[in-house]
């Protein structure tokens, strides 16, 4: 008995029609217009359940509202798995990783590459710099094996081993290793504990080699200096000349022969090394009061829905200093207050599931400046949120940072608008981890554009293409996100780190807005 | 990673519906179009220096999709026997010929929400064909139904969910 036009049409979709039975679906498409349109359908509709199924979630419980869409927050469908190895890819420039697999049926193809587990070379710390000058500049955080060149100012570095090195520029300093460096230029202090023993120091005219103490170094184009302070170093000054030794109160400089000769250690030539702790300080307070000076300014703005400035530990309210006061205070949730980006400034800290600031952001806006300082101590979901509209419903807004380390300002759409994920690089690395980060988000509704800033730099633009934005913020939740009645995959995106500053603004700060927010902000 | 390949890798995304629909238009072999679609991807990037981000991208992928999708289809199609050939050229004419516009994306999301309005049972089928790739053949084996009966079971509930597609569809918004 011939088999019926579905078991054939299905045979074709699953693959495995035979000759003859591709012969008798033939006919039936040729000689009825109808089941032909039915034929195409199904392939359309078969593509879109593949589409579904790679995405894992075709089993997905229906919405409270079936209206809204469960999960347009791309301007992409859902179901783009392997797109979604290649975005992550692509952020960390690793496309060569993505391989084509043939397509087993049913259930579409799939893409097993997956972006390498991040690792760090780092070898040091830069833990404090004052009044610090690069040639290029370099963050706080982690430090690689390369070239440090500093114009002038003061850095400290803590070496992997254990040692803390102060540099003074004029300075170029190689991190070879945790307990390795050479320094053809410049002067610094180094301070080696026990662990750290056998810490070492090149130089053009030599090596000094630490046997647990605090020593200083100057080399300049003259000549060079080293100074012991306590314990004792190795000087190697050349190979196959003998090991000097150099002790407490002892030093030696180069004369104009190059060769070493010895004289007494002098510790005021390197005072303003060891005073790099006190100056340091002394800036950070200069730095704060110059934000708290600042803060009355900012907070005058008449399209400044709200500030929260985390200035002092409130308890579970958190006040908004905006003069408009266009959003009420907000409510902190299991948070727990501690230091920010000064001593004297509080912060508040995301670990558990539970931590979340709510804050309720009435209206409509066409436009919207997003601004926060950020302490990410780690990427420990896929999504971690910093300000993320409750639920997903029209005119959400979630700007959060992805586990691959970019930043994300997903807006949901809605009045007919599209929405989308406007992703910008990549961000958080281990570099930045523990560091305090300014980031802001210019959400320009008109255009449809929207720009992500990183210390006050602009780091991406993006125009998806989709015309105007919908943008309601409505509830909201700072470091954490209430899926309300919204089913999701992930529900769980809390952050993990601090925020210690957050404003919203119903108009696009400039460029430079961003840029001097960020910069009278810097710890 | 520079700037211009992150944007140029972000507007791919955003047309990545727009691609798929092309593909199933050009290519319209069960399964073909992720592959389809990620080929375009990797030729877009290879390229993308080349690629002026700032106008409509959709000419540019409309034919690299095209080439992409006749080379897979060739590739997929020339060792079958004549006759399936001569099934999977005649439908791919249908394909070409139909003149829908695409809206992959707003179909799949719609798509969603007719499957969470299926009866459990017709969910259950499509979960154990397209979720957990099971053949018609198992399916039958486990729920005591002829496999030619789960062919026509599947087919009655992929009309469903295109008629419930079709009819949630809004019209085309003047900035898409």
């Amino acid at each position: 008995m011939p088999e019926a036009p579905e078991t054939l049409l299905q045979k074709w979709l699953a693959g495995d029609i035979t000759g003859p039975e591709a012969e008798r679906l033939l006919d039936v498409l040729q000689s009825d217009p109808v089941a032909a349109g039915r034929l195409l359908g199904h392939l359309h509709v078969d593509a879109l359940l593949r589409d579904l199924a790679a995405s894992g979630d075709i089993l997905t419980p229906p919405e409270t509202d079936p209206a809204l869409p469960v999960r347009s927050r791309r301007a992409w469908p859902a179901g783009a798995g392997w797109m979604a190895v290649a975005a992550v890819a692509v952020a960390l420039g690793t496309l060569v990783l993505i391989r084509k697999n043939d397509p087993p049926p049913p259930g579409g193809p799939s893409v097993t590459a997956s972006p390498p587990e991040e690792t760090s070379k780092a070898v040091a710390l830069l833990t404090r710099s004052t009044d610090a000058v690069w040639e290029a500049a370099v963050p706080p955080g982690l430090v690689e094996p390369g070239w440090l060149r500093l114009r002038s100012g003061l850095v400290e570095l803590e070496f992997f081993s254990g040692a803390q090195v102060v540099v003074e520029g004029p300075a170029e300093i190689q991190v070879i290793s945790p307990d390795e460096a050479f320094c053809p230029r410049g002067k610094l202090s180094a301070e080696v504990p026990p662990q750290a023993r056998g810490f070492r120091i090149g130089t053009p005219k030599g090596t000094v080699v630490d046997l647990g103490t605090a020593f200083g170094l100057s080399i300049d184009g003259s000549g060079a200096e080293v100074h012991v302070f306590k314990g004792e170093v190795e000087l190697h000054d050349r190979p196959g000349s003998p090991v000097r030794g150099l002790r407490e109160g002892q030093a030696v400089a180069t004369d104009g022969k190059g060769d070493w000769n010895a004289k007494n250690a002098n510790p005021t030539a390197f005072a303003a090394l060891h005073g790099a702790g006190a100056r340091a300080d002394e800036l950070q307070r200069q730095h704060f009061a110059a934000w708290k000076g600042a803060a009355a300014a900012l907070n005058a703005d008449p399209q400044m829905l709200a500030r929260f400035d985390f200035l002092e530990a409130t308890g579970r309210r958190l006040p908004n200093r905006s003069s408009a006061r266009s959003v009420d205070d907000a409510t902190v949730v299991g948070a727990t207050w501690a230091h920010g980006r000064w001593p004297e400034k509080a912060a508040l800290e995301f670990r558990s599931l539970a931590d979340r600031v709510r804050v309720a952001v009435p209206g409509e806006s066409e436009q919207l400046t997003l601004d926060a300082w950020v302490r990410v101590d780690a990427l420990s979901r896929r999504y971690n949120s910093i300000f993320m509209s409750e639920g997903w419903a029209e005119g959400s807004l979630h700007w959060q940072i992805l586990d691959t380390g970019a930043v994300r300002l997903g807006n949901h759409g809605g009045h007919g608008r599209r929405g989308g994920d406007f992703d910008s690089p990549v961000v958080f690395n281990a570099g930045r981890f523990g560091q305090w980060t300014h980031l802001a988000v210019r959400i320009d509704g008109k255009a449809g554009r929207v720009s992500h800033f990183v210390d006050g730099r602009k780091t991406a633009e993006i125009d998806l293409r989709t015309g105007p934005l919908f943008l309601r913020p409505g509830l909201a939740e700072l470091g954490n996100w209430n899926t309300s009645t919204h089913a999701d995959a992930t529900p769980i995106r809390h952050l993990s780190g601090a925020i210690d500053e957050f404003a919203i603004h119903s108009r696009l700060l400039s460029d430079e807005e961003i840029r001097s927010t960020a910069e009278i902000g810097r710890p | 990673m520079n700037t211009h390949e992150t944007r140029a890798a972000q507007l791919f995304l955003a047309h990545h519906g727009f691609v798929k629909a092309m593909a199933l238009r050009h290519a319209p072999w069960p399964g073909l179009v992720e592959d389809i679609a990620q080929q375009v991807f990797l030729e877009f990037m290879a390229k993308e220096e080349k690629w002026n981000l700032d106008g409509d991208l959709r000419p540019l992928l409309a034919t690299m999709t095209r080439h992409v999708a006749l080379r897979h289809w060739r590739q997929r199609t020339r060792n079958l026997p004549e006759t399936v050939q001569k099934l999977a050229e005649h439908i791919r004419q249908l394909a070409e010929d139909r003149s829908a516009p695409p809206r992959y994306d707003e179909e799949v999301t719609i798509l969603r929400n007719c499957l969470a309005e299926l009866p459990e049972r017709s969910r259950e089928l499509i979960r154990r064909y397209y979720f957990d790739e099971q053949s018609t053949r198992d399916i039958g084996a486990e729920l005591s139904m002829n496999p030619d009966t789960v062919c026509r079971a599947l087919s009655r509930v992929r009309d469903q969910l295109r008629a419930c597609v079709l009819k949630n569809l809004t019209p085309e918004p003047d900035h898409a």
